[in-house]
């Protein structure tokens, strides 16, 4: 997808109308990133929710 | 060595067989993950496992957890697994606990392991357990399941650890998306097998642990990915 220039995940998560609470893990092409991570060109972005079962 | 690890050889071989048999390993959480768990290690041949789970079979369980049976419901996990262990491998040494590990007993359930195993279901009490293998220099392999997908990461003594994968550990609920999502025969025990992996590969020192890693599967997409934590 295409994103202007300076957006952070938190902008996807709130454009996504993802809970925060639920945004436990972000992952920017294979490395463990922040919500603040400004994107780059061809970026992977993996959001993942808190996975607690057994 | 005994006919019965033939067929781990040449992949495992003599010493390290010898190895795993002097092995002692401490699975937390007798559930969808930790049945796998045990009848893995034990059917492996690591020679003592100490089990812990102060939980009783009921028949939500049936769907995934191999230890449970319709004729064992309302009987303690700990001691279904005991008698599974046996009847798989008498050469086994176990011990169990028909409890909840807590900061009081800890010493005593989990002190003498090589190896702890996460095998729990709730997201406070892995920080717990965390805190209590790392405070006694022991690994710890973890495993997490939500519907189709799975999550293994090894945690040793001085890492960041869960904070990395859960957040806050007072900013947390006990549960996660397995509460919407539920819990799989198929997905609990492919982490198990995982998480069965990584206690081998760290009691062997072989291979690659995913220290600082962290694998997350998606059966549904059939993805797998190991993700730098750090």
């Amino acid at each position: 997808m295409t994103v202007s220039q300076g957006t952070c995940v938190m902008d996807l998560v709130t454009k996504f109308g993802i809970p925060e609470e639920d945004v436990k893990l972000i992952f920017i092409n294979g490395k463990r990133e922040l919500l603040s991570y400004v994107l780059k060109d061809n970026d992977r972005v993996g959001i993942f929710p808190p996975v607690g079962g057994g | 060595m005994l006919p019965r690890y033939a067929r781990n050889f040449q992949s495992i071989s003599l010493e390290e067989q010898e190895r795993l048999a002097s092995a002692r390993v401490c699975v937390v959480g007798l559930g969808g993950l930790g049945g796998g768990v045990v009848e893995m290690l034990a059917r492996i041949g690591v020679g003592s496992l100490d089990l812990v789970d102060g939980d009783c079979f009921d028949e939500t369980n049936l769907n995934r957890q191999l230890f449970s049976s319709e004729k064992d419901l309302g009987v303690p996990k700990a001691h279904v697994a005991r008698k599974r262990v046996g009847a798989i491998n008498s050469t086994v040494n176990v011990n169990v606990f028909n409890t909840f590990l807590n900061r009081r007993n800890a010493q005593e359930i989990m002190g003498h392991a090589q190896v702890v195993v996460d095998c729990l279901d709730s997201i406070s009490h892995r920080f717990l357990l965390q805190e209590l293998a790392q405070t006694r220099n022991i690994p710890l392999v973890s495993g997490a399941i939500a519907g189709t997908a799975g999550q293994v990461t090894v945690i040793y003594p001085g890492d960041p650890g869960f904070k990395l994968i859960y957040g806050d550990p007072y900013d947390n609920k006990s549960s996660g998306i397995e509460e919407q999502l539920g819990n799989l025969a198929h997905c609990a025990l492919l982490v198990a097998s995982l998480q069965s992996s990584e206690v081998i590969k760290v009691l062997l020192g072989r291979g690659e642990v995913l220290q600082n890693r962290l694998l997350v599967c998606d059966l549904m997409t059939n993805s797998f990915e190991v993700m730098q934590l750090v």
